[in-house]
């Protein structure tokens, strides 16, 4: 299997004292790689140390084979990110905040403005400034600016934040469509159970900014459990007695 | 090198969908054209000032640049740094291919082309108002132009200034405020202060006047000019460090 993400003993502390621990799993090439744990657990700390918005001192970050630190632009060639909300250029319509986004892939062979577009639904909102976007159409063109660039790795935090019930199901199909029938290879975080057991095709589990497991197979863990929240539960009760 | 030209092109264009950073040049356009109508019409009263063809778009030039310009770049940094902190937006750019320091560089080249487009429109506004209020048609225009060129320099280290004051702030207005009070201290300073005007990068925002009167010292230029630069060079340099190592 061809790693397309690896990470190893990522350590990163803030000056309160919280942060994440020694935090190591691999994600492989077209598997859609779910990230569960609590709020407040490091979710997003581990997310934005691989995306290179957080700095850190210890560990490695291994994106297609390229070292996150010395060979950042590389790394990112071919990654698309939405971390922690969907930020967006509000004064912007739609279509200029993806036309400032394709400038970063000259030589590339990228979606067009308007098949991105097409692919979220939003083609008739194009020339819309996104101030007056709704919530789920945000999420949905920042989906597509991490998509723009045909990437081959996809870093979702937390996707479905904040959407109601019709967007939380629109995103979530668009993803496995995504997934199944382009070959993107996602790592997603949620909070949510249910989501990652929708979703995705391997789970690791941190909690109190420890990784508690680095990727079970979903499908071996519903043969041994009744559910994911039933192992989730276990393994959290799991380290909480260790400690 | 294809990522920097991508992000000053994506620099400058967000500059100019903002509808505030085009009002300025509005205003910029408006403040020298109304000078211009009011030196003419109190000319014709006071007939001791005399502005002619020269002297009228150099001393919009003085005016512009030790007052609009420096707030307008005050704003304009303001927006592409600690504004995007704000609004968060700073990670659309930081999560792409490019390298931190060719985001800090994109967004400072695009400020300088800000401040030269500011300039241009000065250089023209006053040019017309002049030839239209006053009637006037020749121009030394060659020197003119030069003495416009040469205030870029001292511009852009004031917008390297205030890009590294602006990395303390995750908010527009109090990078705004704090560059503002410092540029203000900086000119209070200078008039108790003895001897800081000659070594303060302030002094020289009109920096044509300083060329154009008393005796010209080709040694002197050249020692202003590597003073400046390195101020520059120490802004740059301070101002990526605290970038590089912003947490977004």
């Amino acid at each position: 299997m061809e790693t397309v993400l690896k990470v190893d003993g990522l350590t990163k502390i803030y000056n309160n004292g919280r942060g994440v621990r020694n935090i190591s799993f691999e994600v492989y090439k077209g598997e859609v790689f779910g990230f569960l744990g609590p709020n407040g657990a490091g979710k997003t700390t581990v997310m934005k140390s691989i995306t290179g918005l957080n700095t850190f001192k210890t560990g490695r970050v291994e994106i297609l084979g390229f070292d996150l630190k010395s060979q950042f632009e590389k790394a990112l060639g071919k990654v698309g990110a939405i971390i922690e909300t969907a930020d967006l250029y509000e004064y912007m319509s739609a279509y200029y905040n993806l036309k400032i986004a394709t400038r970063f892939y000259k030589n590339m062979e990228i979606y067009g403005i308007d098949e991105i577009l097409d692919i979220v639904k939003l083609t008739e909102f194009k020339k819309e400034k996104v101030s007056k976007f709704s919530l789920g159409m945000k999420q949905r063109l920042a989906l597509a600016l991490a998509l723009i660039s045909k990437p081959e790795l996809v870093i979702l935090d937390e996707p479905t934040n904040g959407l109601d019930i019709e967007g939380t199901v629109a995103m979530r199909n668009l993803i496995i469509e995504l997934a199944t029938t382009k070959g993107i290879t996602f790592f997603i975080s949620s909070h949510l159970v249910h989501e990652i057991e929708l979703m995705c095709n391997r789970v690791a589990i941190i909690n109190n900014g420890l990784l508690i497991n680095n990727g079970e197979n979903i499908k071996i863990i519903k043969e041994k459990y009744a559910s994911l929240e039933d192992f989730y539960m276990n393994e959290v009760k799991g380290i909480r007695g260790e400690i | 090198m294809n990522n920097l030209k991508a992000n000053i092109v994506n620099e400058v264009q967000k500059l100019f969908l903002k509808k505030k950073v085009t009002a300025f040049l509005i205003i910029t356009a408006i403040i020298c054209f109304l000078s211009a109508f009011f030196i003419s019409s109190i000319q014709a009263k006071l007939v001791f000032i005399a502005v002619d063809s020269v002297s009228f778009p150099l001393m919009t030039l003085t005016i512009f640049t030790n007052i609009f310009l420096p707030l307008f770049i005050f704003m304009t940094v303001a927006e592409l740094f600690s504004g995007e902190v704000g609004d968060k937006s700073l990670k659309l750019v930081l999560i792409r291919p490019i390298s931190r320091l060719k985001v800090f560089i994109s967004k400072n080249i695009a400020i300088a082309i800000y401040i030269i487009i500011n300039l241009i429109v000065v250089f023209i506004v006053s040019m017309l108002s002049s030839m239209l209020l006053n009637g006037e048609s020749s121009f030394n225009i060659p020197y003119i132009m030069f003495a416009y060129f040469i205030d870029i320099v001292p511009a852009v280290v004031l917008a390297l200034f205030a890009s590294f004051l602006a990395q303390f702030f995750k908010s527009s207005s109090g990078a705004i405020i704090t560059c503002i009070l410092f540029f203000i201290l900086i000119k209070i300073l200078a008039l108790f202060v003895s001897g800081l005007n000659n070594i303060i990068f302030t002094s020289y925002l009109n920096w044509y006047a300083i060329w154009s009167t008393g005796k010209f010292s080709f040694l002197g230029t050249i020692n202003t000019l590597f003073m400046i630069l390195s101020y520059g060079v120490i802004f740059f340099t301070v101002g990526y460090y605290f970038f590089d190592k912003k947490e977004v």
